[in-house]
């Protein structure tokens, strides 16, 4: 009954929204627009009118889904022989065409394909070790994220159910044990105190081992984890929920925590919490670790302000400085390449006043190496180097889009780096990504905390660059901008890099009260104007 | 039907209808440029058709004059002296308080191919040319697999496992890896000129399709003559496309 209720105020709450959406959305499309040349007025006819139609169109397809609510989930037996052809052709290149995760691809991919005549597979909703065909359908439907297996939705249903089949005949003895279902312990909903109980769960049961104090996969067993073929396998990090291989869901996460993951390192626990409902206690706890999905920038806004910008990373000023989220990938194009790079996103916040730029960097690194290596671990056998970041800005800011190439400028058109290498930042003058000239001479000064897998930098210079290498910032404009990272612990270094593209930054003046005076001015405006036009056209029937 | 007679309503209706085909029956959508400038055609044409002659110029004017100064209109009047400055005015801000985009980038996708390349240190004729591993079509199948296999260990981390543009990395770049499933891409382009985008990548792309920000390699460095060829025979096969032919007064010669 309280099921019906409240799937009634979720349809409502969203009928509300498909009936009130369109509208901020019309306007949001043609703010979009900007500055472009194109008639505004005729920008905004347009975005009201697609946001009628776009209202009508969700009318329909809200009939359409009550009426035909789509019918997966439910098991359907495939047809094994049907399967292997799909197989063959959308699966073997990675897993093998004998399914033993000995593809052609194989050898690059971090983590490995499943071998699938071993029949162990991590992600089920059973309490034994065989998983349900509903289980290895959502794989292969949802894709394993963090992982190079994408979700194969774009596959009609039947095929899926198909390959279903066709995966179980490389291990059809492990499939012989019928999948016992795993039983939840009765859903607790999140509050400060379920998060706590939890929090002490999560020590009590040594989550903190591999998973780190704040979840960040820095714990002190990370480096010695092997998955049972003896690969290095890294324990997840739980702030990043959107790369769970089997799904961020509430249910999803406590399943995980409950009967584990079958092949690694994470063991059930459902045995081993004081008492059941305690994984639920686990799961809400790691839910608060961090966000749901990571809100990408498109732009870098560095913010001005009067005031002096603070050098110590963990300050109040920098709390408050809005965060803009950069993915970042490996470097594919010069040899060595990186394929499965360690560091994957960066969240830049920016400040400047009338003397200097400032820019704090945050990102999550599981162990700390400066260039005398690993901190926690000095003399470690293991092939390191220094951890290092960098902001990669045009030596010469000038008008237009023309830019030095990405990867680190070429012999053309140079680069500058604003570079922080193992606790210290410098800059650096780039001409190729293997072209590197230190700048001597320079005023740049730099903080860096490392605490729980995470640093957080400040690197700060004046706005004005010295001298042809170094850029000058100025506000309101658009300056390029790219980043690059390197995490020597696990080798990271040269070309072995995560990078981005460009992307633009902007140094955005204090806040202005303009909005709050132009549109009152445009509109009395338009009101004279119609007076006028009025008076007109009055004037000129009674003449 | 009254309603209909009248010039203004016309003008309207033609717009509206004009505006629902151009947005909604051109197959891919056409950009937003393109319709606006088929919109300022249409509006044009109904500015002359409604003032084809002066009494059908008096009849298109007079519901907006009598909207003007027709005492009996007065709360009509009254109403569009609020509502529209209203609107302008909410326009103005939110113009003002939009928070800054990134500048458009404008690039050609599919830029011009040059004529020759050189490929390893020798002449390669790129216009006109055809993939010469075509020839023996009992070799296809195998050079399809062997440009698989090269496929799945260096582009698959971008163009992706389903050749849909969406690999590993794609999220990060802009411009987005070509997804060759798209009708729009590999379907329009001869071979050879996929083999000169394969071979020179984001470097070799003349200036106005962006080269300092393309991530493409350039494969030239790592691929051999044959293994590109092989590579491109896979993506049409994977995805069920057919290379664009050259046309025949290129061929011809």
């Amino acid at each position: 009954m309280a099921r019906t209720s409240a799937g009634r105020a979720t349809r409502r709450a969203h009928l509300l929204r498909c009936l009130l959406g369109p509208l901020p959305a019309a306007y949001s499309e043609y703010a979009a627009v900007g500055p472009s040349s194109a008639p505004r007025i005729w920008t905004l006819l347009v975005a009201l009118f697609r946001a009628r139609v776009g209202l009508h169109a969700l009318g329909v397809s809200l009939i359409i889904g009550v009426v035909f609510a789509p019918s997966e989930g439910s098991a359907q037996a495939g047809d094994a022989n049907a399967g292997k052809a799909v197989y063959e052709r959308k699966c073997a290149m990675c897993h093998g065409v004998k399914g033993d995760g000995k593809g052609a691809g194989a050898e690059l991919l971090d983590p490995k394909p499943r071998d699938f005549t071993s029949g162990v597979y991590k992600i089920r909703t059973t309490a034994n070790k065989t998983p349900s065909d509903q289980d290895l359908f959502r794989i292969i439907t949802a894709g394993m994220p963090g992982t190079s297996m994408p979700p194969w939705d774009v596959l009609p249903e039947k095929e899926r159910w198909n390959l279903v089949a066709y995966i179980k005949t490389f291990a059809a003895d492990k499939f012989k044990e019928a999948p016992k279902k795993l039983e939840l312990p009765k859903e607790v909903s999140s509050s400060e105190a379920s998060i706590k109980r939890g929090k002490e769960m999560y020590e009590a049961i040594e989550c903190h081992k591999c998973h780190g104090n704040l979840g960040r996969a820095d714990g002190p067993s990370r480096p010695e984890l092997k998955d049972d073929w003896g690969h290095p396998i890294a324990p997840a990090n739980l702030t990043k929920r959107w790369t769970f291989r089997g799904g961020a869901s509430r249910t999803e996460i406590a399943t995980r925590i409950a009967n584990g993951v079958l092949g690694t390192p994470m063991p059930s626990f459902i045995d081993s919490v004081e008492k059941p409902e305690d994984v639920w206690h686990l799961t809400n706890y790691i839910l608060s670790l961090g966000p749901e999905s990571p809100a990408y920038a498109t732009l870098v806004t560095v913010n001005g302000t009067t005031d002096a910008i603070p050098d110590d990373p963990n300050a109040e000023f920098w709390k408050k400085a809005a965060p803009n989220t950069i993915p970042l990938m490996g470097q594919v194009i010069v040899d060595p390449r990186n394929f499965n790079p360690i560091i994957d996103l960066v969240i830049v916040r920016g400040a400047y006043n009338d003397k200097e730029i400032a820019f704090h960097l945050t990102w999550d690194d599981p162990s700390q190496t400066t260039a005398e290596g690993r901190a926690d671990a000095p003399g470690a056998a293991k092939k390191i180097a220094a951890d290092a970041i960098a902001l990669q800005f045009p030596s010469k800011i000038v008008p237009g889009t023309e830019r030095p190439y990405f990867l680190m400028g070429d012999a053309t058109d140079s680069v500058y780096l604003l570079r922080w290498e193992g606790g210290k930042a410098g800059e650096v003058s780039a001409s190729g990504p293997t072209k590197l000239k230190t700048l001597e001479g320079g005023e740049v000064v730099s903080k860096t905390v490392y605490e729980n897998g995470q640093y957080r930098v400040v690197i700060k210079r004046p706005l004005a660059g010295k001298g042809e290498e170094r850029p000058t910032f100025q506000p309101s404009t658009f300056v390029p901008v790219a980043f690059q990272a390197w995490d020597g612990g696990a080798g990271e270094t040269g070309t072995r890099m995560s990078l981005t593209s460009w992307y633009y930054l902007r140094l955005e003046p204090p806040q202005s009260n303009r909005r709050f005076v132009v549109p009152p001015v445009v509109a009395l405006l338009t009101l004279v104007a119609m007076l006028l036009v009025v008076r007109a056209a009055s004037r000129g029937r009674g003449r | 039907m009254n309603l209909l007679r009248s010039r203004l309503v016309q003008a309207a209706l033609i717009l509206i209808v004009s505006y629902l085909i151009f947005q909604f029956a051109i197959r891919p959508p056409a950009p937003f440029s393109v319709l606006s400038l088929y919109m300022g055609i249409v509006l044009l044409a109904v500015l002359v058709y409604v003032s084809s002659d002066s009494d059908s110029w008096r009849a298109f004017l007079r519901p907006m004059h009598a909207t003007l100064v027709d005492p009996g209109k007065r709360a009509l009047r009254l109403a569009l002296m609020i509502v529209i400055p209203l609107l302008l005015g909410y326009y103005a801000y939110t113009q003002a308080a939009a928070k800054p985009q990134a500048p458009p980038e404008l690039r050609a996708v599919h830029p011009a191919p040059p004529d020759t390349i050189q490929f390893r240190g020798k002449d390669f004729k790129i216009a006109g040319g055809d993939n010469p591993l075509r020839k023996d079509a009992a070799a296809i199948p195998k050079h399809v697999a062997a440009g698989g296999e090269i496929y799945v260990r260096n582009c698959m981390y971008c163009h992706g496992d389903n050749l849909d543009g969406k690999g590993h990395f794609a999220h990060g770049f802009n411009p987005p890896p070509a997804n060759f499933q798209d009708p729009g891409t590999i379907a329009m382009l001869q071979e050879a000129f996929l083999f000169w985008r394969i071979a020179k990548g984001g470097p070799g792309l003349p200036k106005e399709a962006t080269p300092w920000n393309s991530v493409m390699p350039a494969w030239e460095d790592r691929l051999t003559e044959e293994q590109i060829w092989q590579v491109i025979m896979y993506l049409y096969d994977a995805t069920g496309q057919q290379p664009r032919r050259w046309e025949t007064a290129h061929g011809a010669h």
